[in-house]
């Protein structure tokens, strides 16, 4: 237990019964909320759910969304939750299934997850490069092919450089890594509170008069002529809209739970997972909701949607302005947006993707390490490096991963089947909250050490099984509305199977390593009866 | 070698030997060398049951050592050994159940000491001063440690040299003299000692013994030079925590 001490009853002063020489482990309470706060990644998180939802959804509130969304992920988060105090080992997921249903769902679940979790780092290296970095160019009023619209091999080459020196940051250890982390939170969170800041005390009228001043349309005439094109964000919120637009909001909000991955570095991981997952999701729900209210406060519900529709959706042919209208580009209209300040908020979105993506490496590293201790994955990979004493095959291992996802994502499209990828995740997440919801009786010995909230009852079922449920079906919803809104990617059977090449990649692995470990003696199921070292 | 050698004092001992003798830096640490540096009658006083042998290394000879232990059947905690293997690896013995942990350069627990220099100051174990120093710096101590402290104590006397039999004054004013934090819990559990003596199961001039090196030690430490950063802690005091809760290793 992390609680590892305890009074002796024999002695004055206090004495204190440990077993054998104790572990101080690397990571502190911050570093691991800011782990899982930056994977939560609000700057991206936000410019996504604002600049995707109404293109599909003109009627769907977002506040509203993310109120509704919220207590149905704090479900899911309490699924993480519980799993990381009973067993607070690097691999989360995979050991956690692993042992508790059966050890090829644990391996095809967490593998399949951090395939996702993996294509996130692609994908907001294209995002920073492709959205943010143009809007930067743009309110700094620097112009240039490279900058508004770099090509695809300037991509892969900026994205390539990223890699690499984010696996040469890991490569250095945990130790820096935290330190990095620490640094590019402060900074990204004095632009965004800046951002907040501004929203908060400007008046819709104050945007009004930066439109029509520097943008180069005047306000109602984005209104009308969105309208014209048969756009109207007028009207009540629909309810239904507003529900469907709920899977962006379990999307942005995915990582906030992401503690049990790292839980072997992290100090007095089973306390430190409350204040990192439930601080975690407390944090972006409020940052989240407020952002939501202060974007439609000073840029108005319906000039959003219709900018957003002239800019982005249906009527982007007609849309002749020199910036696409990604929240980014709209810091722009701010007071003080076009000078300095407006440069150090775009600068913090910008600053956001490099603050979260080793957290992306670090959760890789991990997961390879949990399939390497069972023998899934070559020993190898927990070497450690004579000359920097940290993992560098691991670590190289994912780098090249990750390059290989930044070619797929560039040159092959893989971002167009991003919706069908977050089906394979929900898919992930569905069987971890059965897995939850089934441990009172699976394993009722271990549930009985868990967080006296886990086995209250009630009306006889234990709270454990009930909020797994809700989560489990909460994620059933995603996958619902991912498969049949088709409203960001293509429904079909090649493209799912595509987005499910993961999980079948897991499952082709999963077999042949089983074989392969019978033909040299070493039955794989008896692996999986001892839980890892913590 | 004493005739009632604990098995694992004798591997730990085997395993400086082998380390030796393949050209590495491998000092024995914590109970077992407090062991092996106590008197017989402190020994069969004070000696206890020993669950595992602790070793010190330095990090840069780490994969030699690695390799040597596994040579030796020791089979590496390898998913603990990647994430901590910058300063602590882990082993096994699947023969007698046994776990070696292995310090490199530094020791972290409620307090960090520097080890790695001090390495070649004695052929078996560390010197008498960085073993009472570990032992002493755990915040949340436990009879274990504090008896340990005592056969460390009642067998070496404090003064100005190290080595056998001495306990170098000057390096625990140096180390104490520069971390408020460590100098404070140092010298609660020396309190908590000197507290304890009339619990040891020792003779009443061996007893008397103990108790004027503690206040030997508490002098020399309250009378060393201190840093300025150690000042400055010292005014914020003990309203602010100054030591880590380190964690068992569960298996």
């Amino acid at each position: 237990m992390a609680n590892d001490t305890q009074t002796s009853q024999t002695s004055q002063p206090q004495l204190f019964t440990r077993n054998a020489t104790g572990l101080v482990r690397e990571l502190s309470a911050f570093d691991a909320f800011n782990l899982v706060f930056s994977a939560v990644l609000i700057p991206v998180g936000i410019t996504q759910v604002m600049g995707f939802a109404p293109q599909f959804w003109p009627h769907a509130n977002m506040l509203v969304a993310f109120a509704i969304a919220t207590p149905l992920v704090a479900c899911f988060g309490l699924v993480y939750l519980y799993f990381t105090a009973l067993m607070p080992r690097s691999g989360g997921d995979y050991v956690w299934v692993s042992r508790t249903l059966h050890p090829a769902l644990g391996f095809i679940v967490n593998f399949s997850l951090t395939f996702v979790f993996l294509t996130w780092v692609a994908f907001n290296f294209t995002f920073m490069l492709s959205i943010v970095l143009p809007a930067l160019g743009y309110v700094a009023g620097i112009s240039g092919k490279w900058i508004n619209a770099p090509s695809n091999g300037e991509m892969m080459l900026i994205s390539t450089l990223l890699t690499a020196a984010f696996a040469g940051l890991m490569i250095l250890g945990v130790r820096s890594v935290a330190r990095y982390m620490r640094i590019t939170f402060v900074l990204t969170w004095i632009g965004m509170l800046i951002w907040l800041g501004l929203m908060l005390f400007s008046g819709h009228s104050d945007f009004i008069n930066h439109w029509n001043s520097t943008s180069g349309a005047t306000y109602n005439g984005v209104i009308n002529q969105a309208h014209h094109l048969g756009f109207d964000a007028g009207g009540s919120i629909a309810l239904g809209a507003t529900l469907a637009a709920m899977v962006y909001c379990f999307q942005v909000y995915t990582g906030f739970q992401w503690t049990g991955y790292f839980a072997g570095e992290v100090k007095n991981a089973r306390r430190t997972a409350t204040t990192s997952i439930i601080g975690g999701l407390i944090a972006a729900a409020v940052v989240y909701m407020l952002a939501v209210a202060l974007v439609y406060k000073y840029y108005g519900f319906k000039f959003f949607g219709a900018t957003i529709f002239m800019g982005l959706g249906g009527g982007s042919e007609h849309w002749h302005l020199a910036f696409s209208p990604y929240l980014p580009s709209l810091v722009n209209f701010l007071p003080g947006g076009s000078g300095i300040l407006g440069i150090l908020i775009v600068g913090s979105f910008l600053l956001a993707i490099l603050w979260w993506t080793p957290t992306g490496f670090m959760l890789g590293t991990r997961n390879l390490f949990a399939w390497s201790f069972d023998r899934l994955a070559p020993t190898r990979l927990t070497d450690v490096s004579d000359r920097f004493h940290t993992p560098v095959i691991a670590t190289i291992v994912i780098a090249l991963v990750i390059e290989l996802l930044n070619y797929l994502n560039i040159y092959q499209g893989l971002g167009a089947f991003l919706l069908n990828i977050i089906a394979v995740m929900g898919l992930a997440f569905i069987v971890v909250s059965i897995a939850a919801a089934l441990m009172p009786w699976t394993r009722p010995q271990m549930h009985r050490d868990a967080p006296g909230w886990a086995t209250a009852r009630v009306l006889g079922v234990p709270v454990i099984t009930l909020v797994a449920g809700v989560s489990a079906v909460s994620w059933a919803f995603v996958i619902y509305t991912a498969l049949h809104t088709g409203f960001g990617g293509e429904v079909g059977v090649g493209p799912m199977l595509k987005a499910f090449v993961a999980p079948i990649i897991a499952v082709v692995w999963y077999a042949g390593v089983t074989i392969y470990r019978r033909s040299q003696g070493i039955q794989l199921a008896n692996t999986f009866k001892e839980i890892p070292p913590e | 070698m004493s005739a009632a050698e604990h098995p694992l004092v004798a591997e730990g001992r085997r395993l400086v030997e082998q380390a030796a003798a393949a050209g590495l830096e491998v000092r024995l640490f914590g109970g077992i060398a407090i062991w092996l540096r106590a008197s017989e009658p402190t020994r069969e006083a004070l000696g206890r049951d020993y669950p595992d042998i602790d070793l010190v290394a330095h990090q840069k000879g780490s994969r030699e050592l690695r390799d040597l232990l596994e040579a030796e059947g020791y089979e590496p905690e390898r998913t603990f050994n990647a994430t901590h293997g910058a300063r602590r690896l882990l082993f096994h013995s699947g023969e007698h159940g046994h776990q070696i942990d292995v310090f490199l350069d530094e020791f972290e627990m409620s307090h960090k000491l520097d080890l790695g220099k001090r390495l070649d100051a004695e052929p078996l174990t560390l010197p008498a001063a960085e073993l009472l120093l570990a032992k002493l710096q755990v915040a949340e101590i436990n009879r274990k440690d504090l008896t340990d402290a005592a056969m460390l104590l009642v067998d070496h006397e404090p003064g100005a040299a190290g080595g056998t039999a001495h306990l170098e004054l000057p390096r625990l004013e140096e180390v104490c003299g520069t971390d408020w934090g460590l100098f404070t819990t140092f010298n609660d559990n020396l309190e908590a000692l000197d507290g304890m003596r009339g619990e040891l199961p020792l003779a009443a001039d061996t007893s008397a013994r103990l108790g004027e090196r503690i206040e030997i030690v508490r002098g020399a430490l309250d009378g060393a030079k201190k840093t300025m950063a150690w000042k400055m802690r010292a005014k914020v005091g003990r309203k602010v925590r100054w030591y880590e809760t380190p964690e068992e290793v569960h298996r």
